[in-house]
């Protein structure tokens, strides 16, 4: 029996549906960050779990008894806001010690548990400041403490690094993930940030409209996307359309113009299928006419975009009609960067070719 | 730096052309302006200053200005015990309304803003009638409702109407403070296991006190200094300062009146002074 239970959820508001029948396990312990675009449901589905949402249908189970029906200020659940929610009117320490004081404790271990969490998130010795004197990097900390202090079942997080600037989020979300250690709570965290995403959980979710699109640990969500939309979504790929085969006990797809790639296939592709081909940009490999002749496309260097570590080459293959975007990390000491108009060979390994069953409502 | 001349001087001609033709420099026209504001002060507080300094002139027919200073007149005021009656309903009542219109203004508030339901601008509306209505037509109408229904005339019933004539000034000051309120602390709180009682005790009305407070002393002067629907209200024994003002200056021009004007404009003043005092205090520690 998992620790966190959602058992097709689904919620309506009016015509539109926001959450559309999620199922999802989640382990004690386990730091599972849900990603996808705006509006696909991924608050609703936080603030379903924190009872600040009735869903429309499905159960919400924490240690096998449905919570779904149960008001939020009956769970002991810790929510940590986009935009902190702290109450302005309240010193740090009354803050931190909301969640201990509604729930009768006494005032010297409030004290006590508030020191120590401040001390966790590096804020020692803030309790009588108050979140306006206090930046954002510090308010988003002591938001985490508050959600924390009263030591809730569960801690949800939501997109809890989107206001701070780019440097601070780094460092904060290192931080996260230690304070995750420490406690060893079980954290649900929600981003559309893609490296978030990727480097916090051991555990991600992607969801599109609505829809758990995939959930799986990290490494095998980006390197095995079980959906063209976790394909297209994580990272960054070119999207190439053909046909699947079996030739040989190996698996294949014919692009046209007499093109072959051996693929790695999803379960799901019969032979003959129409299939989408996802390639990365990372895992194309620029090679000369000499090295590999398997999985090879040969095209013309269409653009170059520098950027100092990376170089981005735009690459049009003619035989199948597309441009595929190869990135690679420059080494700025031995190698010649190619100009436009080059004709240059783009090797990829079959099992970074991911091929899944073509949607024919997008040619 | 020859554009830059010509255009500058362009400009200084379109701004001395001034109004109707007349040419007035800046400086005049600030001048101008500070001169009409003064006068405009000066016309609204010099009769206020002309009641207080007669209210001290121990003269009966209160020459002015006065030779001596006394305080007869309010020795006076404190051995009529109308008066006194006037000046304690009047603070009853003016207490009870602010509280009644600062509790009911609330929970309108919060029903308006955080609810929605049908017909909820034709409700504004009706909410805001006392406000919309002249207050003559309401003195006259609720005389003639409560009559009809048999109701005495009494303090009680005093509150009650100053408490519906504040409501609209309470429910508007409130609304507005509401609108700005960050419905997520309230949701905050409910995670960190508050219930909705809570809640508001706890984070709502911390937050939006202040417009209650503002609203509570506004309601309070209104009631105060409200003549025109009380006249129709009151008893000898309900009657409250501004009719007892009133039905004094009929009958006669005692210095008295001067003397009661001063304790009301004395309370009408301090009240807000020292609430607010007192509100910007607590929010301090
Ligand atoms: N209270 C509500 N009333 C009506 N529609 C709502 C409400 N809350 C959310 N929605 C809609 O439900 C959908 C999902 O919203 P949700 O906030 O869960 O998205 P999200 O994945 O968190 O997006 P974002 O990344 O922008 O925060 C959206 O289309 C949104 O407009
Ligand atoms: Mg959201």
């Amino acid at each position: 029996m998992a620790f966190l239970e959602l058992d097709n959820l689904r919620k309506e508001f009016g015509d539109l549906v926001a959450v559309d029948g999620v199922s999802l396990s989640i382990e004690e312990g386990q730091f599972v960050t849900i990603v996808g675009p705006s509006g696909c449901g991924k608050s609703t589905i936080l603030r379903s779990i924190t009872g600040l949402e009735t869903p429309s249908s499905g159960e919400i189970r924490l240690e096998g008894t449905d919570i779904t029906e149960l008001p939020a200020y009956r769970r002991n659940i810790g929510l940590v806001f986009q935009d902190y929610a702290l109450f302005p009117h309240k010193t740090v320490f009354e803050n931190v010690a909301f969640g201990l004081k509604m729930r009768g404790a006494p005032k010297a271990e409030q004290r006590e548990r508030v020191e120590e969490m401040l001390e966790m998130v590096n804020l020692e010795g803030y309790q009588e400041k108050y979140p306006e004197e206090c930046s954002g990097g510090e308010q988003q900390r002591i938001a985490v403490a508050r959600a924390i202090a009263f030591d809730p079942d569960l801690v949800l997080m939501d997109e809890p690094l989107s206001n701070l600037d780019k440097n601070l989020r780094t460092s904060i979300r290192s931080e996260l993930r230690r304070i995750q250690d420490e406690t060893g709570v079980t954290t649900v965290y929600v981003t559309h940030n893609q490296n978030e995403a990727l480097s916090l959980g051991d555990k991600l979710a992607v969801m599109n409209d609505g829809h758990l699109e995939q959930f799986d640990d990290p490494e095998t969500v980006y390197r095995n996307p079980q959906t063209r939309f976790v394909a297209d979504f994580l990272g960054r790929s070119t999207e190439v359309r053909g046909t699947y085969h079996r030739q040989n006990g190996e698996a294949v797809a014919e692009l046209g113009g007499g093109i072959e790639l051996q693929v790695q296939p999803s379960g799901s592709l019969a032979d003959g299928d129409p299939a989408s081909l996802f390639l990365r940009d990372e895992k194309l490999k620029l090679v000369d006419g000499s090295a590999p002749t398997e999985n090879v496309l040969e095209g013309i260097i269409e653009s170059v975009d520098y950027r100092g570590r990376d170089i981005n080459y735009f690459i049009e293959v003619p035989k199948i009609g597309q441009t595929v975007q190869v990135s690679h990390i420059a080494d700025h000491s031995t190698e010649t960067f190619h100009t436009l108009g080059d004709a240059v060979s783009v090797y990829i390994e079959p099992e970074n070719v991911t091929c899944l069953p073509a949607d024919d409502s997008q040619p | 730096m020859a554009t830059d001349h010509a255009t500058t001087g362009e400009t200084d001609v379109d701004a001395e052309r001034g109004y109707f033709g007349v040419t007035i420099s800046s400086r005049v026209k600030w001048n101008l302006i500070r001169a009409v504001t003064v006068a405009v002060y000066v016309m609204m507080i010099l009769p206020l200053v002309v009641i207080v300094i007669n209210s001290f002139n121990p003269s009966r027919l209160g020459n002015f200005p006065p030779q001596t200073l006394s305080i007869r007149w309010y020795e006076a005021l404190l051995a009529d015990e109308l008066m006194l009656r006037a000046l304690l309903n009047s603070l009853q009542v003016g207490v009870a309304a602010a509280f009644g219109a600062g509790l009911i203004g609330t929970l309108t508030a919060m029903g308006f803003v955080r609810n929605d339901f049908r017909m909820q601008d034709a409700l504004v509306i009706v909410l805001l009638s006392p406000l919309l209505i002249p207050p003559i037509i309401v003195g006259v109408a609720a005389t003639i409702f409560f009559g009809q229904a048999g109701i005495p005339r009494s303090l009680g019933w005093l509150v009650v109407m100053h408490t519906l004539l504040g409501l609209p000034y309470a429910f508007l000051i409130i609304r507005s403070q509401l609108y700005l309120f960050d419905e997520t602390l309230e949701e905050a709180a409910r995670t960190l296991g508050a219930d909705r009682l809570t809640t508001f005790r706890e984070v709502t009305f911390p937050i939006i006190s202040p417009s209650i407070i503002t609203s509570m002393v506004i309601v309070f002067v209104i009631s105060f200094g409200e003549f025109t629907a009380t006249q129709f209200w009151v008893k000898r024994t309900t009657t409250t300062v501004p009719v007892v003002i009133f039905s004094m200056l009929r009958t006669s021009i005692s210095p008295k009146i001067d003397a009661l004007a001063t304790v009301m404009l004395v309370v009408t003043i301090l009240v807000p002074l020292i609430v607010l005092g007192i509100r910007r205090w607590v929010l301090k520690t």
